[in-house]
């Protein structure tokens, strides 16, 4: 038993006499290195991405502050608020000068009428154009009783005859589409 | 007088890095030797230190305090082995077993293949032949006693396996080793 022990404790510093085998240096600088990278948070690239995401944002928010300024500014000409106040203005006025200030208004593309383009009532009667002697308007003209003759001369637009032709007609189509 | 092991190990918890660093100087040598020579490959060490090592740091929070940082560390590491063995072609020796007869380590201590290995005149190279020739479980039980000096119990806890196995397996690779040094 003694000589095992004592065995044993030669066996025990012949290992020890073997112990000069080492971990590499460049296997301690790894594993190092990597226990490191994970116990300290990666906390520059953190700030790297903060200060990018915060540019990035800054950005955004400026486009958008710019954009709500330009509407804001473009908000107040607005035509149709202009044309409101002027008409209520008008309103009080004579409806002559009402008829005025509206074609006035009116922009210049706007077809401009000079005179009332219903008082001159062309009417189909038997499939004859005729122009009314009086000017009564449409519904004068439709109140009429149906057995008291007209007072509407019905002539042939195109008669056989073109030496007779009316050129009562020719004027009214003139003054109409002169316009 | 350092801190221990466990004080350090309790402050790596709270993220000491400085700590960590200290047990690992601590520990690097004896625990790159233990590797080595079970596997007798240096690029497969590394791969098994550096996955120890990680997994200490990984495992801090589940470290009680309570308990031996060597016993701790060292199971990690005869985990990795295993894991090691399980990998390759011919899986986990026989030799791990804990139903492995005390009878069959008779019977193979009658070969003549550790005979056959020593070559070296040296007696560290002997001893160290004699520590490769032996059984994968035998050379563990062995390494962990040489290396670190634990105990039978400490080597049972570590390998989790049957103290009364442990310390057969304790027994007969002193034996070879004596033998094969001619001590």
């Amino acid at each position: 038993m003694n000589d095992n022990s004592h065995s044993d404790e030669r066996i025990q510093r012949l290992y020890n006499q073997t112990k000069n085998l080492r971990s590499p240096i460049e296997l301690d600088d790894f594993i190092l290195g990597q226990i490191r990278a994970l116990e300290e948070p990666p906390i520059p690239a953190a700030n790297d991405k903060w200060w990018l995401y915060g540019s990035v944002a800054a950005s955004i928010l400026l486009i958008f502050i710019v954009q709500f300024q330009g509407a804001d500014k473009a908000s107040p000409i607005r035509p149709e608020s202009v044309e409101i106040t002027e008409l209520a203005t008008v309103e009080k006025t004579p409806p002559s000068v009402q008829e005025k200030g509206k074609k006035s208004q009116l922009p210049k593309m706007f077809f401009q009428r000079t005179e009332d383009i219903n008082n001159k009532v062309v009417r189909a009667c038997n499939g004859v154009l005729a122009e009314p002697e009086e000017n009564t308007g449409i519904e004068s003209v439709l109140k009429e009783k149906p057995n008291k003759p007209s007072n509407i001369p019905i002539r042939p637009i195109y008669p056989n005859d073109p030496v007779k032709k009316d050129l009562k007609y020719d004027r009214v189509c003139d003054s109409i589409f002169k316009q | 007088m350092g801190l221990s092991d466990e004080q350090l190990k309790v402050r790596c918890r709270s993220g000491d890095y400085a700590a960590f660093e200290q047990l690992y100087h601590r520990h690097k040598n004896p625990l790159y030797r233990f590797i080595y020579r079970q596997c007798a490959d240096e690029e497969l060490t590394k791969d098994i230190v550096q996955d120890v090592w990680l997994s200490i740091h990984r495992a801090c929070g589940s470290y009680v305090p309570s308990a031996k940082f060597t016993t701790w560390l060292y199971r990690i590491a005869h985990n990795r082995v295993i894991d090691y063995y399980r990998r390759s072609r011919n899986g986990v020796p026989i030799s791990y077993d804990d139903s492995f007869a005390e009878e069959q380590w008779l019977n193979m201590e009658n070969s003549n293949e550790p005979e056959q290995i020593i070559q070296s005149a040296q007696e560290t190279e002997r001893l160290l032949s004699a520590i490769e020739s032996l059984q994968e479980a035998q050379r563990e039980v062995a390494l962990l006693h040489l290396e670190m000096g634990f105990s039978v119990s400490e080597i049972a806890n570590i390998m989790q396996s049957n103290p009364e196995t442990t310390k057969s397996r304790l027994r007969y690779a002193l034996k070879k080793i004596r033998e094969q040094v001619s001590l």
